[in-house]
């Protein structure tokens, strides 16, 4: 008979002895010792780490991100999630440790109420979110057409350099408007002096930028950009739909994919950064298929009472057998936080293991991924997806 | 095309509610057209872009209709008081358009950067005599849309005096074709008009017959003096954007659905809507497009309608996307999506060729001041909004019969 052996004497001599010399010394199989040590491990050394994360600019994609953390939590359906695990971290992994902001209905309040504020309305209980939001550097974030509908907070702005750096932030998700190309540069900037890995979801050039790409290598941090893709927006319908066609032989005469929204990042796309939104936009399409016909994306119209509401307009022109014509007419209705909220999900626990892998400057797997204009694009969703989960396998 | 083939539809049916719409627009004898002499109507444009392209193309077109022609495509009314679209003639034209300038305004029609379809083919129009002379740029040409409409160099070319040409030309009627935003060159056309003794078309949503704009000159009191009629303002299309979401909103509201919130996009690939691009540039016409819809309903409504967007490759194409929300019996929800394709020019120049044979009636009869009958029908800003456009056509009929004074 075995005498009785404490789990603790074997694994204490199991720290300094392999398992072999641990099952000699103790006289039991391998499969004893790896239950004693199953059956002991302390939680903590198996669940990953918590990823700590900043955002900057608390607008509807920060409120519909942040109610997904809590929403699914403790929901065991997935629906909706691109990803309910990604490399060993579930959504509720991703914690919020800083928020910067400039409207005055935010600045200073917890961030669980500050995102009342947004279009998108609150659905989930927000009361553990009680960190107050900071002032950021205004900068280029607002113009004259849409100050009235943000309101910028009269507050002094807080160092960002220093903020990230006492919340322990790793990572930086820029939720900035499109076409504040200074701001987003400033806080490329900061989170790059402290030590943050970088997700830029605004249309302005980032990992683009060489300059800030070589930084970020030499800095030795991961880099992912730019322009967030939405879950099943009228990007990415138009492009399969596209592909779909040229796969089968159909050649594209003309198309374009516009879409109206209410929310202030349509009024801020109109009067500002529509044809830099609109290249980005149609490049991504025509790029991605090689198409030499005309192609036409992006926003056109400011409608303020769909609120948070996109109502996209995709008209495709093909030419079949003897120049047939083929005709697509699709109208796509979609809520724009949400939309983006499952892809930053993603996004934020693939950069977390690319912080763990050591990857440095720009990870172009999670970019071609969750990014409209990526510095590679990948031929189509599908690819992408493949060398993101390549990538998390740690395989190249 | 169906170039130079008009499709005439026979009546066949009575007793439908076609019957009701169908106002014949008035007979020869009781207009007072100009009796003996060859019935003519001598116009002169300012613009000789899209829309006038269709509409002279029009001209030709349509010059094979009788008087008692009936249901023919494109034509609202075949006649007007025994004007018909033959009698219509282009005395003078004024471009700023470097390369229209100079020519006969039959190959003018056709030159870049025109988008309408030749529905008329360049080679079978016959030369009108007219040739197009340079107006003054003014602010007719935003500065993103130089290069596009071939403006002319300002060092070598002389613009005309417009009004010493009109007079020289006998022009009776001035149709302004300026493109939208045109505050300056809208005005210094009106002015000529004045001058030169012509009935003044504003198909441009610059606001001078349907208001007095703040600092301007009161136009119409200026019109009334010298006893010229005058007309607008932005021409609405004959079944185009504007007129599709007006009918669905009385619609809603004889009907008893509350409108909740609506939108009317419209995106086209013509110089129109390039020029357009400038937000600065439309501020009336996104109000005059407004106020043609709210003003069906007696309650503030979420709305929104706008030139949209420019795609190219869609030229003289319009596209328009109407959506209406509506709230029905116990608050039930009702929701209406329309899609409209249509070429913008053509629609525009049906209309045109009314307004043009209603202010030659009125010039016959000596009226002075704005038509307020054929504005309400023909216009998306005019003076008096109609309650509805079925009204409308009513008072144009009133008019043509001289049972109305405008």
């Amino acid at each position: 008979m075995t005498k009785k052996i404490s789990d603790e004497e074997v694994l204490r001599y199991l720290d300094n002895h392999t398992y072999e010399e641990t099952m000699e010394y103790f006289d039991i199989s391998r499969m004893t010792v790896a239950r004693i040590k199953k059956r002991n491990i302390r939680k903590s050394d198996y669940m990953p780490d918590k990823i700590r994360l900043a955002i900057v600019g608390m607008g509807n994609a920060a409120s519909a991100l942040i109610q997904g953390i809590e929403y699914y939590k403790d929901l065991k359906s997935a629906s909706g999630l691109l990803r309910p695990t990604l490399a060993g971290f579930h959504i509720g992994d991703i914690q919020l440790v800083a928020a910067f902001d400039i409207a005055s209905a935010k600045v200073g309040k917890p961030a669980g109420e500050a995102l009342a504020a947004n279009e998108f309305p609150i659905m989930v209980d927000l009361l553990d979110y009680t960190m107050p939001v900071l002032m950021g550097p205004m900068l280029d974030g607002v113009i004259e057409e849409t100050r009235d509908v943000i309101n910028p907070s009269s507050e002094v702005p807080v160092d960002v350099e220093t903020e990230l750096r006492e919340s322990d932030a790793e990572i930086v998700l820029c939720l900035l408007p499109s076409g504040a190309n200074e701001a987003v540069e400033h806080y490329a900037e900061q989170a790059l002096l402290a030590g943050c890995a970088f997700i830029n979801a605004t249309p302005t050039n980032i990992v683009n930028n060489k300059n800030f790409a070589k930084k970020y290598q030499e800095a030795g941090l991961p880099l992912i950009g730019d322009d967030l893709q939405d879950q099943c927006g009228a990007t990415i319908v138009h492009k399969l739909i596209l592909q779909q066609m040229l796969d089968r032989g159909v050649d594209i005469k003309e198309s374009y994919a516009l879409d109206v929204g209410g929310g202030s990042e349509s009024l801020n796309t109109i009067f500002r950064s529509r044809d830099v939104k609109r290249a980005i936009k149609s490049m991504s399409v025509a790029e991605a298929l090689h198409v030499d016909a005309p192609i036409i994306a992006g926003t056109s119209d400011y409608v303020e009472h769909l609120g948070n509401g996109r109502n996209s307009m995709l008209w495709i022109v093909g030419k079949g057998f003897l120049g047939s014509e083929i005709i697509m007419d699709v109208k796509i209705q979609t809520e724009d936080g949400p939309n983006g909220g499952s892809v930053l999900a993603d996004v934020i626990r693939a950069t977390k293991v690319a912080l763990n892998q050591g990857a440095s400057g720009p990870v172009d797997e999670i970019s071609a991924y969750g990014f409209k204009h990526p510095p590679k694009s990948t031929k189509s969703p599908a690819e992408a997806d493949r060398a993101l989960a390549n990538f998390i396998l740690g395989l190249k | 095309m169906n170039e130079g083939k008009i499709i005439m539809v026979k009546k066949t049916v009575k007793g439908t509610i076609a019957d009701f719409s169908e106002s014949t627009l008035g007979p020869l004898e009781a207009a007072g057209a100009d009796h003996g002499e060859e019935k003519e109507i001598r116009i002169a444009i300012a613009g000789l872009g899209n829309c006038a392209s269709a509409l002279v193309q029009g001209i030709q077109y349509y010059s094979n209709i009788k008087e008692d022609d009936m249901y023919i495509n494109g034509l609202m009314n075949p006649s007007v008081g025994g004007y018909l679209p033959k009698h219509i003639k282009v005395v003078a034209a004024f471009e700023i358009n470097a390369l229209k300038i100079g020519k006969d305004v039959a190959e003018a029609i056709y030159v870049d950067p025109i988008t309408t379809p030749s529905f008329v083919a360049p080679e079978s129009y016959p030369p009108t005599g007219t040739i197009v002379q340079p107006g003054p740029i003014l602010d007719g040409a935003a500065p993103h849309m130089r290069d596009r409409f071939h403006v002319y160099d300002e060092n070598e070319v002389q613009p005309v005096d417009v009004a010493q040409v009109l007079k020289d030309a006998h022009a009776q009627i001035l149709v302004n074709y300026m493109p939208v935003g045109s505050y300056q060159a809208a005005r210094y056309y009106a002015q000529a008009a004045l001058d030169a003794n012509c009935g003044f078309i504003n198909c441009i949503p610059e606001f001078i017959v349907s208001e007095h704009v703040e600092g301007d000159i009161d136009w119409v009191a200026e019109f009334e003096t010298r006893g010229l009629p005058c007309a607008g303002d932005d021409i609405k299309s004959q079944v185009g954007a504007t007129i599709m979401h007006r009918m669905l909103a009385k619609l809603f509201l004889d009907r008893g659905v509350i409108v909740k919130d609506t939108y009317q996009l419209n995106i086209g690939g013509d110089t129109d809507f390039e020029n357009m691009k400038m937000e600065s540039r439309l501020v009336t016409k996104r109000k005059s497009k407004t106020a043609a819809v709210t003003s069906v309903l007696p309650y503030e409504t979420k709305c929104r309608i706008g030139p949209s967007d420019f795609v190219p490759f869609l030229r003289g194409k319009k596209i328009c996307y109407i959506r209406m929300n509506g709230i029905t019996f116990g608050g039930v929800p009702l929701e209406v999506d329309v899609k409209m394709r249509v070429e913008d020019a053509p629609n525009s120049a049906g209309v045109v060729m009314d307004i043009i044979r209603v202010m030659k009636l009125a010039l016959n009869r000596n009226i002075a001041g704005r038509l307020d009958s054929i504005c309400s029908f023909s216009f998306k800003h005019p003076p008096i909004q109609p309650p509805s456009d079925v009204i409308a056509k009513q008072w144009v009929a009133e008019f043509i019969e001289g049972k109305r004074d405008r």
